[in-house]
């Protein structure tokens, strides 16, 4: 993966005001208006081009390592980062390949919102629009091609526990490149579509207003 | 000592980096497109394309069984290109260069390039006498050679553009003692390759026809 890591670290650090303002309710029962603060999820998946594309028709993708970072703006709804990253290795066509590899990496904003949510399980529509790069590698050079990347997913989630939750689900990616070229080849080497499966482990903190209010309700009955 | 070596090891890193400065383009590709014919007009397969850049592959294809050839190419910083035909799978056919030097095209649609087939001549002159007489001789043979300039002109490039020309090639033997000459020229198949030779100055000039109707021909004139 090919993420700059001051990028990363400086996310991180940006996150921390959140995660300190994020107070567990440990092991209080949840009411209505409890909900997620923040989520940190890291995860794997493996990405499936698909249509007609350079990319679809001469590389093997490897699975990938994404990381996400959601902040609840409203009790279902968040907005977050993504950051991620995958291998494509250039296959050979009549013996011939155009380069050895590629690494993409992407770093996105993301919108989410969890229509149906239960006690042990959640389903989640996110999307997001970000930055791709495919850092390309031929006889020991590197060059790059880059663009826009819009991507959308039907994520399922099962909470194992209050703060641990098991995640996957399919997403839709469409990697839109900024190539020079030829009108014939434009669509070809800068339009890739991937179907993309996830699975990843999440950690979440919730708000505990509601409950430390009950509590304060409670003492004043006795 | 420590210092001197380190000072020797980054003199030696600047020195590669002014030498090293073939680099790919980010964000670009090239492509190129032709259709390959025989003098028939029958499509020809397994005929290859490459986009060089001063002999670095950029990319490379091969036509199919239309004879038609589809390139994706990757894109260097040099000014100059060739686009190569070359006949790697069948060996029988002539190959074909095309030169670029306006680094801001990235589509070359080389349209129908009709190959013909190859001969070659392996001509040699053997002077197995003492004879004092100087030979005069000339071979007149259509050549193999194809270069084609997209763009840009003579100035440009340091071969010169034409394509299966009959070249003409000249020499003498002015020694008195047993030479052998040999040569192997590139031709076309059908065609006909013209010797003519005399003895000295003023000698009586003779001409021999030699039909190249093989794909290896040869040829030894003996005196």
């Amino acid at each position: 993966m090919n993420l700059n890591t001051k990028q990363t670290l400086f996310f991180l650090v940006l996150l921390f005001p959140f995660v300190l303002s994020a107070q567990a309710i440990g092991d209080l029962a949840k009411n209505d208006k409890t909900h997620k603060v923040i989520s940190f999820s890291l995860g794997t998946f493996k990405p499936i081009a698909f249509g007609d594309s350079f990319i679809n028709d001469n590389t093997e993708s490897n699975f990938g390592v994404e990381f996400n970072a959601q902040f609840n703006i409203i009790k279902k709804g968040y907005v977050g980062v993504r950051l991620n990253g995958f291998g494509l290795d250039v296959t050979e066509a009549n013996g011939q390949r155009l380069y050895d590899r590629s690494t993409v990496s992407s770093i996105s904003i993301l919108l989410g919102y969890r229509f149906l949510e239960q006690e042990k399980y959640a389903v989640t529509t996110l999307g997001g629009i970000g930055r791709v790069n495919y850092s390309n590698k031929v006889n020991g050079k590197r060059f790059n091609d880059n663009g826009t990347s819009y991507w959308f997913q039907l994520e399922g989630e099962f909470s194992v526990s209050r703060y641990f939750q098991i995640y996957g689900g399919p997403e839709l990616r469409l990697d839109r490149l900024n190539i020079a070229s030829a009108d014939a080849i434009n669509s070809r080497v800068n339009n890739i579509n991937y179907l993309m499966l996830h699975i990843g482990m999440r950690v979440s903190l919730w708000n505990n207003e509601d409950t430390n209010k009950e509590k304060e309700d409670k003492d004043e009955e006795n | 000592m420590k210092k001197s070596i380190l000072f020797i090891f980054l003199i030696s890193i600047s020195f590669q980096s002014c030498l090293d400065n073939f680099e790919i383009e980010d964000n670009a590709r090239l492509y190129a497109t032709a259709v390959i014919t025989d003098p028939a007009n029958n499509p020809i397969e397994g005929i290859d394309v490459t986009i060089e850049d001063e002999g670095t592959i950029l990319g490379r294809a091969t036509s199919n069984n239309n004879g038609i050839v589809e390139l994706i190419a990757l894109k260097s910083n040099a000014e100059f290109l060739d686009i190569s035909i070359i006949d790697n799978s069948n060996g029988i056919f002539t190959g074909a260069t095309f030169k670029s030097s306006d680094q801001f095209l990235n589509e070359f649609n080389l349209g129908t390039i009709t190959l013909l087939r190859k001969s070659d001549l392996a001509f040699s002159i053997n002077k197995t006498s003492n004879t004092e007489e100087i030979l005069f001789w000339r071979l007149e043979i259509q050549s193999a050679r194809c270069i084609v300039y997209l763009n840009g002109t003579t100035e440009d490039y340091f071969e010169e553009e034409g394509c299966y020309e009959v070249e003409t090639i000249t020499g003498s033997i002015a020694t008195q003692e047993p030479v052998l000459f040999e040569r192997v020229y590139n031709s076309i198949l059908a065609s006909t390759a013209v010797f003519t030779y005399r003895f000295g100055e003023n000698g009586e000039r003779t001409t021999v026809e030699i039909p190249l109707n093989d794909t290896i021909n040869t040829y030894e004139f003996e005196y």
